[in-house]
């Protein structure tokens, strides 16, 4: 009895582990993100060379998150990241750089032919900048609306003072939860 | 993006930066003099060190674009132009010339003159591309016009023969005075002050025969236009303007070119010169190779209309303006060539392509049944007979017809880029006549969208590439589900709005429609009764009510089977 009711507890309380694969080009904020959900403060990062990993607790999940560098040459990289690892993806945008979003959804969609890639989190980033794109125009010009089997989600966020990223965190929380269910 | 759709190969890149990296000022941080930089900041044309590009990465791109020169590679022509323009001296002498002298990144890059930089550099990088096109190297860079090592050699020897000849304080920028250059009087110095006054005399035909035998090495002739720092001359390449006789500057190539096989002279690391008055002078002398390649082809015409004979007699004894393949100096100016002059000046060019495209573009919305926002979708886009509206939709075609109409110029100018969705509101108020009195409510496209439901009955999609702008205006988030929900429900874009508003997140089982994704890609799309459904609020209410249920349904049985399960296990049922 005592171990259902243990079950139960697990059940309702225990911890959920995944594993979070963030990109995006270079300069979009990821390492800024990953770090900003990690320790609560702002660094000031030189580009990622490789990749960076920590884990992030948020409601009783544990997320692994996976901050792997955007540069041009070490974006095939990626492919070997989510091919080994995991299902969420999250994505960053730099939502003040208008000129590359192009380039951001070729990447996109580069990533976005393997079919293990269910679950894609979408940070347009850098929202407090002057000259920003909206939520929604990131929305546009990334073509969300051409990946119809994508369970997808856009949310803008400011890394320096972390707007959005937990109401990120949630939605992939509940993506799991839907999972699971 | 800006250019042309090929940018340089990864040898093109390889080739420009390790002859960039040559240049003296290059091979140091422009913010903080590390050694050997790989980063940059392709906005000013500056090579900076990785901790550096931290900084100006914080900045926003809107301030200055960081790229690797290693770990980049595709790099748009645009940007390694703005590279071979820029260059850490050109912009440290830009910034001191501006008294922009501050260290902190955020001042320093917010201030005026590094605006004014940036748009320089920017404006002589299109300058430059439509000059040379995708010519690898530029010939402009003084250091970059002769191959590998003579490059640098060939600056080398020069600021040597400054050094011979003239104390190094000529030059700082504040020193530039002809009298102070001047000390020693030549048999050409008459001739040299006539052609500085104005228009070349005869008599120097002369004179470049006779004093370019006997010119000494110790005459120095460099004249730089009073006030110096004529780096801010516009669409000039910036430095310092520098007349010289140049029999005298040969004759004493000549002589440097002996003394340095000798060796007699000290490395250039080992001049008294410093830093920065190297840079300067490498500038300086930039500049006085392009006047002297006008100067050349002026006395060239001089030569021919005046003596034929003698021009030739020069020519076949090398003097004059013809060149030895040993001089350096000679081959410089062979390389030359003045980019001043070609193009025409950027902001006439590209208002002139804005306002093609603003006209094309109404055009195209007019004839397009006006939805202004083009279908982005493969398959999925308008029926109608001219689909060619899309804009920064993925349709190739839509693409390509764009950028026959110099959409491409438009689309790198960050400025306006907000203005052309903007732009597309207003096109559609074009066609709001046509539309049947729903435009009250409507804000662009979905309004648009479904006065074009309504007057064409067949259309099928709204893949809009903006519809989700539209839709979820400012909203901070969202996903697919939202966005495919509403956009079945488009016929009534105020109560989508409303939805949506304030919102920060939109997720995809909203965008979809009932949480589970509809296929509806390119031939999918919405039935126009879709468009007309009557009542959409009381579906979103219903849709969500049921999503509510659904999760707590969820919930329960989890929990449910959870203790059920776990029961089993215990006592073996």
């Amino acid at each position: 009895m005592g171990n259902a009711f243990a079950n139960l507890f697990k059940g309702l309380f225990g911890k959920k582990q995944i594993n979070v694969l963030m990109v995006g080009l270079d300069n979009a904020g990821k390492t800024t993100i990953l770090y900003k959900l990690k320790l609560g403060e702002v660094i000031t990062g030189i580009p990622t060379i490789g990749f960076n990993v920590e884990t992030v607790e948020y409601k009783n999940i544990t997320f692994t998150v996976w901050d792997v560098g955007g540069q041009d040459r070490i974006r095939p990289l990626w492919r070997q990241y989510f091919l080994h690892m995991t299902q969420f993806i999250i994505f960053v945008v730099d939502s003040n750089d208008r000129e590359r979003i192009e380039e951001a959804r070729d990447e996109l969609r580069r990533m976005m032919v393997e079919d293990e890639l269910r679950v894609l989190l979408i940070f347009a980033n850098k929202e407090d900048l002057p000259n920003a794109m909206s939520a929604a125009e990131v929305a546009d010009k990334l073509g969300l609306h051409s990946l119809t089997n994508r369970n997808c989600h856009v949310q803008s966020t400011c890394a320096t003072n972390g707007d959005g990223l937990y109401e990120g965190l949630e939605w992939l929380s509940n993506q799991l939860k839907n999972a699971n269910r | 993006m800006s250019n042309s759709a090929a940018g340089p190969t990864k040898q093109d890149l390889e080739s420009v930066f390790s002859r960039l990296r040559a240049q003296p000022a290059n091979k140091s941080c422009f913010d903080c003099a590390a050694k050997a930089p790989t980063w940059s900041s392709v906005t000013y044309g500056i090579f900076i060190c990785i901790d550096c590009s931290a900084v100006h990465r914080n900045l926003g791109v809107h301030l200055t674009f960081v790229r690797s020169t290693n770990l980049d590679t595709n790099w748009t022509w645009q940007q390694l132009r703005q590279m071979q323009l820029g260059g850490n001296a050109n912009a440290s002498q830009f910034f001191r010339s501006h008294n922009c002298t501050s260290s902190d990144a955020q001042v320093k890059y917010n201030s005026r003159a590094a605006q004014l930089y940036r748009d320089k550099l920017s404006a002589q990088a299109q300058q430059a591309m439509k000059v040379h096109g995708t010519k690898l190297h530029l010939l402009e860079p003084a250091v970059d016009k002769s191959e590998g090592n003579e490059a640098a050699k060939e600056e080398d020897f020069f600021a040597q023969c400054d050094n011979d000849n003239v104390p190094p304080a000529d030059f700082n920028a504040e020193n530039n005075n002809i009298s102070k250059v001047e000390t020693k009087p030549t048999p050409s110095l008459t001739n040299l002050e006539t052609q500085l006054s104005g228009a070349p005399s005869v008599d120097l035909l002369n004179s470049v025969v006779a004093s370019s035998v006997p010119s000494s090495i110790g005459v120095r002739k460099i004249q730089p236009k009073k006030g110096g720092l004529g780096a801010r001359k516009v669409g000039g390449l910036g430095a310092t303007k520098v007349k010289t006789n140049f029999a005298d500057i040969e004759a004493r190539a000549n002589a440097a070119n002996e003394m340095k096989t000798s060796s007699v002279q000290a490395a250039p690391a080992d001049k008294p010169q410093t830093a920065e008055e190297e840079l300067e002078t490498v500038a300086s002398m930039r500049l006085a190779y392009q006047e002297l390649s006008v100067q050349k082809t002026r006395e060239e015409a001089k030569l021919k209309t005046m003596d034929p004979a003698k021009a030739k007699q020069m020519e076949r004894l090398g003097m004059g303006f013809s060149l030895r393949g040993s001089d350096m100096a000679h081959s410089a100016i062979g390389d030359m060539a003045t980019i001043q002059q070609t193009a025409a000046p950027k902001n006439k060019l590209s208002s002139l392509e804005n306002d093609n495209f603003f006209t094309d573009y109404s055009l195209y919305s007019g004839g397009g049944g006006g939805s202004g926002t083009g279908g982005g979708g493969g398959g999925g886009g308008y029926s109608s007979e001219k689909r060619e509206s899309s804009t920064g939709g993925s349709s190739k075609l839509d693409k390509f017809e764009l950028d026959a109409l110099g959409y491409e110029t438009i689309e790198p100018i960050g400025g306006t880029h907000s203005n052309i969705t903007s732009m597309f509101a207003n096109s559609y108020d074009y066609d709001k006549p046509k539309a049947s009195g729903k435009t009250a409510s409507g804000s662009g496209a979905t309004s648009s969208s479904s006065s074009y439901a309504t007057s064409k009955s067949k259309s099928t999609a709204s893949n809009d590439p903006v519809i989700a702008q539209q839709k979820f205006g400012n909203s901070k988030g969202f996903g697919s589900d939202q966005y495919f929900a509403s956009e079945q429900s488009s016929s009534d874009a105020g109560a989508s709005l409303n939805r949506f508003q304030g919102s920060r997140a939109i997720s995809s089982s909203d965008y979809f429609g009932d949480g589970s994704p509809v296929g509806r890609g390119g031939s999918g799309g919405y039935s126009s009764s879709n468009f007309n459904a009557p009542d959409l609020d009381v579906e979103s209410v219903k849709e969500s009510v049921r999503q509510g249920v659904h999760k707590v349904a969820g919930r329960l049985s989890n929990l449910a089977n959870d203790v059920m399960s776990s029961l089993q296990d215990k006592y073996g049922y």
